[in-house]
């Protein structure tokens, strides 16, 4: 059976990737962004930390959500800004964010898979 | 002939017509930055996992000059986020009881940048641990 509107998913998903972002997004581009500790973004180190399946899955998840996140808040802001509802804005919008976290998700599955 | 129609305000430039229209603008845009983010990480996930020639690539990227502002300027997106949603939580929540107590919005919001603080600096010890 196929939902009215899909509204409400959207916004489930919207909700759960701006908590995630809010609660864990100012730390993860911080450890990132630092220098410290030296080496961080060396190829093995980094390795290392995707093969533990919690770092792989963690990251894919938040990926996927933050992106479903980026495109609700970007459409809506969009109408707000006065671009005319076109039907295929949201489809632009949350298709990408689909197609995107379907990869987030592969990758991370790889991860953990291999 | 006399129009029966209403005055219809035209919504035309409405950001400019108040300061805080324009801080919900602000708010709004960290959502470009955060799906900029995520696709960087995507991309530096996938390159982890397509081996060395790739993630020099990402790695160069990520840490040229362009990369590094891009990552000060998603810092400032991330904590701006966070600390508007968190702020926004309590109103967005449906409201929670304990007993036949009411938990007032304040506490919502000051457990959520306790959550906040909490999850920040687990990450980093976490980070500190494991990427050494």
């Amino acid at each position: 059976m196929r939902p009215r509107n899909l509204e409400p998913l959207f916004w489930t998903l919207f909700g759960a990737g701006g908590m995630l972002a809010a609660l864990v997004g100012p730390a993860l581009v911080l450890i990132l962004a630092l220098p410290f500790p030296p080496g961080a973004l060396e190829y093995a180190t980094l390795r290392g930390a995707m093969t533990h399946p919690l770092v792989a899955l963690g990251l894919g998840v938040t990926v996927g959500l933050w992106l479903f996140h980026a495109a609700h808040r970007i459409l809506h802001t969009l109408y707000d800004l006065g671009v005319p509802h076109a039907q295929w804005l949201p489809r632009v919008c949350y298709g990408g964010a689909a197609a995107g976290a379907l990869a987030a998700l592969g990758v991370a599955l790889a991860w953990v898979l291999q | 002939m006399t129009s029966t129609r209403p005055y219809i305000r035209s919504m035309k430039g409405w950001w400019r017509r108040h300061p805080a229209y324009r801080w919900y603008l602000l708010r709004e845009a960290t959502s470009v930055v955060i799906g900029l983010y995520a696709l960087c990480l995507l991309w530096g996930m996938t390159a982890l996992l397509l081996g060395p020639g790739a993630h020099d690539v990402w790695r160069a990227c990520v840490q040229s000059l362009p990369g590094r502002v891009f990552q000060l300027l998603a810092l400032a997106a991330f904590a701006w986020h966070a600390w508007t949603w968190l702020r926004l939580l309590p109103l967005t929540l449906a409201p929670l009881r304990l007993g036949r107590h009411r938990i007032s919005q304040t506490r919502v919001h000051r457990a959520a940048l306790g959550a906040w603080a909490l999850t920040s600096v687990a990450l980093l010890v976490a980070a500190a641990g494991g990427l050494r």
